[in-house]
């Protein structure tokens, strides 16, 4: 009985132990940039998990590799990942960017970015990218998530940000889907209107014949021979007063359709009242 | 004496009112029509069923090759929301292929599709038409760093804050901070440029798709020559997993790579986190399924404009036509669909700060922001209002209210009214530069008056002309 038990001890302590899943690492990794002009050449080698302690900044038409031997920690033997790839994640918020590393048969694996002959993918983003290498290779091995460091990358080669599904502008045909800016509208600017002193001037101007017509009247007014007139001739002044002030009252306000009853009304009062006052004038000048 | 008599009457009452709660909450109709594929075993799903079925939907099942399932008879819809569970059959029966299923949705069925890592060709192309490319066949959203220690990578873990996305009412705040969601066996798509897609759910930025099997150097090397794996595309952010087109007439189609994670297995249980270790955590699946139900299914999400007017400002009427330089008000009243606590439908009032009017005349003339009008909004409609000057042109204009955001339905009315230019008798009537001229017809008048005058007072005082009259 202790022996059985002994036994499914040792079996489960076996089990426990050979269940242990290998664990998924690099071996020789490093980053090397060379540069035409080699001022800036540079290599960093790459211990998981240690991250890179400063940034990688890569210049004008230099070159970026990276190499490394996918393995398994344990006993160093080669191993296929079944995922290889390198994550740069936008910290300027963009869009982050995966890359396929290509590995070999025998687990070695390589990279390169040429800025003379950059990845376009990588050219839509902005700022420094975080590189984390990614290394999985189902449930065989442990993965390995390895964050490398920062890269910056010649602003020279960055474009602009792809569009966006809901940017604006929209597409044609297709509405949009954000605010859109407001648009106002331009009033015309109202008429030039002419000013009081033009007004006033013009007002002097137009009625300065008055004056004339003043100073010529005093001078014949004594030479004149003023007579009374017959009292019908005052009704038919007053009837003409009233039409001119009938006119006047029409311009300012009234409609034609109210003015013209009034108006023939008063016209054919002031021609019976001129009609009378004519006649009694006529007969007091033949007295 | 009334004893017994009222007992019975009022278990009538209640029966009779239980009966009538059961009303569907969708804005659109309860009858759904759910197309189950022979691989897939109805009652692995159970939970789902009869959620649905709490919820007042009144469920059909068919299979893909069933004759007697049809659509639309004699141009009457026959069911209002449809599920489609059948990624992999290569031909369906007549009531049931794409081009009805298409026509169906054109008159108004949401339609849910629940997918999985093998897809036909005839569901692939079928979803092109909805800007949808999806990945190879047996190709699955794999992640070794997110997923349960107990299963495999095929069954990833998306955590909320890193893989689904809000968009307008389509997740609830609980599910968007909740558990994380089991995602087994799922295929993986990418959405195109269309605007009318919604992204709901996409893999985290570890995950890949890949195929489910150990493939050595050789083949990986075939493969990525047939183009087959193509990182840029299916990798974290960029391999959707749940996603929804509400079209122009607000039907809502949904897309979900993985059918499976409705299944019982996942439905309100435990799941661990990949870290930290040994916590378990409840899982999200249920609160997803539900939150995505309701909003194809058209419960969440729904609104609709109440009323529109307009009218000149300090005037109540609305007029057909109006004047340029006139102050005109725009009223517009909108609704938002909600389900009561007792189950029955009912509408809130919708409010949301980015509102635009547009005057149009062939091309928007005024665009205005609108905000609310508290004085005139209750609680079950919000209105919003604008006061603005009617531009200088004349010409038929159009009142324009369009509101297009992912995730609500479409708002899109316009109303017509003229603008004509002043009247002749509409100008400013007494000018200041006019005295001149108004100053010289007045003297007219005092001068034909005077000359009347002094013509009736004035004789004519020549001796020699009355010496002739005698």
């Amino acid at each position: 009985m202790w022996a059985s038990k002994l036994f499914t001890i040792l079996a489960a302590a076996s089990l426990v132990l050979g269940s242990k899943t290998p664990a998924l690492g690099i071996k020789q990794g490093k980053i090397a940039i060379t540069s035409p002009d080699g001022l800036h050449d540079a290599t960093y080698p790459l211990e998981p998990p240690t991250s890179l302690s400063q940034p990688i900044v890569l210049s004008e038409g230099s070159t970026l590799k990276l190499t490394f031997n996918s393995v398994d920690k344990a006993s160093g033997n080669a191993v296929f990942p079944q995922q290889a790839h390198l994550l740069f994640e936008d910290s300027k918020g963009g869009e982050d960017v995966t890359l396929p590393v290509s590995v070999k048969s025998n687990g070695r694996a390589s990279w390169t970015f040429n800025t003379a002959k950059p990845i376009s993918a990588l050219t839509h983003t902005h700022g420094p990218l975080h590189l984390t290498l990614l290394l999985s290779a189902l449930d065989s091995h442990t993965p390995l998530h390895y964050p490398i460091g920062e890269l910056q990358l010649p602003s020279s080669i960055l474009k602009a940000p792809l569009r966006r599904r809901h940017d604006l502008p929209p597409r044609q045909g297709e509405p949009a889907f954000q605010p859109q800016q407001e648009l106002f509208h331009t009033f015309n600017q109202g008429e030039k209107s002419v000013g009081f002193i033009k007004s006033a001037l013009g007002t002097g101007v137009v009625l300065s014949p008055w004056g004339v017509l003043l100073g010529l009247y005093s001078q014949i007014s004594p030479k004149l021979d003023y007579k009374t007139p017959p009292s019908s001739a005052y009704l038919f002044l007053v009837s003409l007063a009233a039409l001119e002030a009938l006119i006047f009252v029409y311009w300012v306000g009234l409609r034609l359709y109210q003015l013209l009853p009034m108006f023939i009304l008063l016209a054919l009062v002031s021609a019976y009242t001129g009609k009378v006052a004519l006649k009694a004038l006529r007969s007091q000048s033949a007295r | 004496m009334y004893g017994p008599k009222w007992s019975s009457l009022s278990a009538l009452f209640t029966l009779v009112s239980s009966l009538s709660s059961v009303n569907a909450r969708s804005a659109t109709g309860d009858r759904v029509l759910v197309v189950l594929e022979p691989k897939v075993v109805k009652e692995d799903y159970s939970k789902f069923w009869s959620s649905l079925e709490k919820r007042g939907f009144e469920l059909t099942f068919k299979g893909p090759k069933d004759e007697s399932a049809v659509l639309q008879r004699y141009g009457e819809a026959l069911y209002d929301h449809l599920i489609m569970f059948t990624p992999s059959v290569k031909s369906y029966a007549n009531g049931l292929s794409p081009k009805e299923v298409i026509s169906a949705q054109f008159a108004g069925l949401n339609t849910l599709y629940l997918l999985s890592s093998n897809i036909s060709e005839i569901n692939r192309d079928t979803f092109r038409e909805y800007d949808l490319e999806f990945a190879e066949r047996d190709y699955t959203y794999l992640d070794a760093f997110s997923h349960s220690p107990g299963s495999s990578l095929a069954a990833p873990l998306l955590y909320p804050q890193s893989s689904l996305i809000k968009s307008g009412a389509v997740l609830s705040a609980s599910t968007l901070t909740g558990g994380p969601i089991v995602f087994p066996g799922s295929t993986s798509f990418t959405l195109g440029q269309n605007p009318f897609l919604v992204e709901v759910a996409h893999g985290s930025k570890t995950g890949y798709v890949g195929e489910n099997r150990l493939v050595d150097a050789d083949e990986a090397e075939v493969e990525a020559g047939l183009g087959k794996r193509d990182a840029a595309s299916t990798t974290g952010k960029k391999a959707g997993l749940v996603a929804a087109m509400q079209t122009r007439d607000n039907v809502r189609i949904g897309f979900v790579a993985s059918g499976s994670m409705f299944s019982d297995e996942w439905w309100g249980t435990e799941v661990e986190l990949s870290s930290p270790k040994n916590v378990a955590v409840p899982s999200g699946n249920a609160a997803f399924a539900e939150d995505l139900t309701k909003w194809i299914f058209q419960e969440t999400g729904v609104v609709k404009v109440i009323s529109t007017t307009h009218h000149r400002k300090g005037e109540l009427e609305q007029r057909e036509s109006y004047r340029i330089k006139d102050d005109l008000t725009f009223s517009i009243s909108l609704a938002e669909h909600v389900t009561l606590p007792d189950g029955t439908s009912s509408w809130q009032g919708f409010e949301t700060p980015d509102l635009q009017l547009e005057f149009t005349m062939l091309d928007p003339h005024i665009r205005t922001s609108l905000s609310v009008d508290p004085a005139r909004s209750d609680s079950k409609q919000t209105t919003y209002s604008k006061t603005f000057k009617a531009p200088d042109r004349h010409g038929v204009f159009k009142f324009v209210v369009e509101y297009w955001r992912s995730g609500y339905s479409y708002i899109s009315t316009s109303d017509t009214a003229s603008v004509v230019p002043f009247r002749h008798d509409e100008y400013p009537r007494f000018i200041l530069g006019a005295w001149p001229f108004y100053s010289s017809a007045i003297s007219m008048s005092a001068a034909f008056l005077l000359f009347c005058g002094l013509w009736v007072a004035v004789g004519e005082g020549d001796r020699k002309g009355k010496k002739k009259a005698e």
